[in-house]
């Protein structure tokens, strides 16, 4: 019988595919993160683990760091949490559930960049509705907070100009736009929940609401959690579109929005230093690949099937 | 001891109407079957007995009180349902302590880690419940396991022990045996009888099978279309079915009609011939109804036959046969010895006694017996 090279045809255009456009490109990213290449040199020099040891060195990076690190613990709790909320809320509807479902899920189809645009107007000093809101509110009691009562006596914050706030104000514009994606996941959770389950739980005397929430909708929504919290850490890692249009120069006030994907745009594309570019980079991937492993772990050790 | 009784149910979804005033009295410790083809709201209202579902009319009383506004737990009711409804995340002796702790423990006791501290004695008490029943279903073993782990009789086993482990004064059980192979269907029809015994409690069972009907039951009831046709022990309604409904759904295979009449003398026929004569019926076109068992091969019979079709169990043996002027075909049940002279396409003469031919009227209602036998009054 003549040898079959079938299975080389039904699998070679994938492998080249995921070759071409997956492998290679990590891998040249991997070698220049070594180098000081720029874009239009005809060569660069081998500097070793210089590019890395900068990352971790630098104010600017450490700055990096914690500007990602504090979008990314505000985003994903808050994303997760108002997600499953408005969920379990439209879900228990039994009218208007599509309205909703569509007003909440509007941030997400929108373009950020434009929303973008919108909060800016919004959240100016002097003419942005944010402040001239709480203006309205002074020499009422809620000038019993001092915060309140700090904000009338001056102004109210420069949302994003101010470096104290500008990581919050951008952190809650991705809560805003973020949340309907994983109310729409945990949706889709929900429906899957076999109803009788809750006859079960309720002949069991599961009388109130949170009881039923213990004892069946939260650890059936198990697998959905694991993905909806993995898709919302990655997403908010790679968070660019706000920053890059509250502060196409530099990441915010000294440098306090100063976000993973940004600062790769700024070095290797606004800077054109290819190789430092690189390095951030792979240290990214590192995260993103740290939390995938994560989720599959969970996923293999947790969660159950009925 | 719980008398069960529901009074007059109504009940509606949008505009279909699935249960039209049901009426139903269960006595204390029976095994009493709903059974009826899919959608003819015995589910539904088994679901308002456990009070999943409120009636738009009616009451439903526990000992004569009136339950009907009650929240299930509190009518201490035990459901299995046809997909078990474990919950998977919990191992088999969590799912049997779920209803217990609900019950018996506040909200201090039922905290994940402190609970089992601060209330040691009551979690030992509960835990001691749970064994206990897990030993009379012989699942002991697999109390550690999730659910998820079990075949299905398992699982079947361990969703009746969390119904049994809170002593509930009645069984509710939705097609628990549907989603099990054949051989194991039977085998636990007999386990549930033997339990049913064991335990001395009522049990309401739910099912579209006549043959779980048939076999477990004290009493059982046909629903058809929202509906009891019929409500008795298994052998009354076999054998002395009230409309043509239940006789054609009760027996397996099903019950042989053949087109009749009854002339104004009494004389009452089928197919042309006189088979006997009945009593106080006016002259009527009726539908004859025979069980397979009573239909004979018999040299003398009136109705020649053909074979169509052999089927051949083991132990009995159905033939079909076509009749002339008959668009089915008839079943009789026989022994393979008898029937092996009967091969396919050949003829033969069928009989079957008067006596066990029952007759409906045209709207399938039940018409009085035949009495006396033609033949002999002929001879």
């Amino acid at each position: 019988m003549p040898r079959s090279y079938a299975h080389y045809w039904f699998i070679g255009p994938a492998l080249i595919l995921m070759f071409l456009i997956l492998i290679l490109p990590i891998g040249i990213a991997g070698a220049l993160s070594f180098t000081d290449y720029s874009l239009g040199n005809s060569s660069a020099n081998f500097v070793g683990v210089d590019n890395y040891e900068k990352i971790f060195t630098r104010s600017t990076y450490e700055k990096m760091f914690g500007a990602t690190f504090r979008y990314v613990f505000v985003v994903v709790p808050m994303t997760v949490a108002l997600g499953l909320g408005a969920a379990l809320l439209i879900h228990s509807l039994t009218r208007f559930g599509d309205l909703y479902k569509t007003i909440y899920f509007l941030p997400v189809m929108a373009a950020l960049i434009a929303m973008a645009i919108v909060w800016e107007f919004a959240l100016h000093p002097t003419i942005g509705i944010i402040n001239s809101t709480l203006e309205r509110g002074c020499g009422t009691w809620l000038e019993a907070w001092s915060w309140y009562a700090a904000g009338c006596e001056r102004t109210f914050p420069l949302w994003l100009t101010d470096r104290d706030y500008a990581i919050w104000t951008v952190a809650f514009i991705g809560v805003w736009q973020g949340f309907g994606f994983n109310m729409v996941l945990y949706l889709a959770g929900l429906t899957s929940i076999p109803r009788s389950l809750y006859d079960a739980a309720e002949l069991d005397g599961a009388q109130s609401g949170w009881d039923r929430f213990r004892l069946v909708t939260w650890p059936m929504l198990g697998p959905t959690t694991v993905f909806v919290v993995t898709i919302s850490f990655i997403r908010s890692f790679q968070v660019f579109d706000t920053v890059e249009a509250f502060y196409p120069q530099g990441g915010g006030p000294s440098k306090s929005v100063y976000v993973m994907m940004f600062a790769i745009y700024e070095k290797a594309i606004q800077q054109n230093l290819m190789g430092i570019g690189a390095a951030i980079t792979v240290v990214f991937l590192g995260f993103v690949m740290f939390l995938t492993l994560l989720q599959r772990w969970l996923v293999e050790r947790r969660t159950h099937y009925v | 001891m719980t008398r069960i009784s529901l009074e007059n149910i109504a009940k509606s979804f949008g505009n279909t109407r699935v249960l039209g005033g049901i009426n139903l009295a269960i006595e204390p410790s029976e095994f009493v079957t709903l059974v009826g083809p899919s959608g003819c709201g015995k589910s539904t209202l088994l679901r308002i007995l456990a009070g999943l579902e409120a009636p738009d009319e009616g009451q439903v009383l526990l000992d004569g009180n009136d339950v009907t506004h009650m929240r299930p737990a509190d009518r201490n009711l035990a459901m299995v349902f046809q997909s078990y409804a474990l919950y998977p995340h919990l191992t088999v002796a969590d799912n049997m302590m779920t209803p217990l702790k609900l019950r018996d423990l506040n909200w201090m006791g039922r905290l994940p880690i402190l609970g089992p501290l601060t209330a040691r004695s009551k979690y030992r008490a509960l835990r001691q419940q749970v064994q206990n029943a897990a030993k009379s279903l012989q699942i002991e073993t697999l109390l550690d396991r999730k659910p998820g782990a079990l075949s299905g009789g398992q699982r079947q086993r361990a969703a009746l022990g969390r119904a049994m482990v809170r002593n509930p004064v009645a069984f509710l059980m939705d097609e628990p045996l549907s989603n099990l192979d054949a051989a194991l269907r039977v085998h636990m029809r007999a386990e549930l009888s033997a339990l049913h015994r064991r335990l001395e409690t009522t049990f309401v069972y739910v099912t579209h099978d006549q043959a779980e009907a048939l076999t477990m039951s004290d009493r059982m009831a046909v629903m058809m279309d929202g509906a009891i046709l019929q409500y008795g022990a298994p052998d009354r309604i076999y054998h002395d079915p009230n409309c043509l409904d239940v006789a054609r759904f009760v027996g397996s295979p099903a019950i042989n009609t053949l087109p009749g009449e009854v002339t104004a003398s009494g004389v009452f026929s089928v197919l042309g011939q006189n088979i006997g004569t009945v009593h106080g019926i006016s002259a009527q076109p009726v539908t004859v109804a025979v069980r397979p068992e009573a239909m004979k091969i018999d040299p003398r019979g009136l109705f020649p036959a053909t074979v169509l079709h052999r089927e051949n169990l083991g132990s009995e043996l159905f033939l079909h046969l076509g009749l002339p002027g008959l668009s089915h075909p008839l079943i009789l049940r026989t022994d393979p010895a008898t029937a092996i002279q009967h091969a396919i396409g050949g003829m033969l003469q069928l009989s079957f006694g008067a006596t066990d031919a029952h007759l409906f009227d045209a709207q399938g209602g039940r018409l009085a017996r035949v009495v006396t036998h033609h033949k002999t009054e002929v001879a």
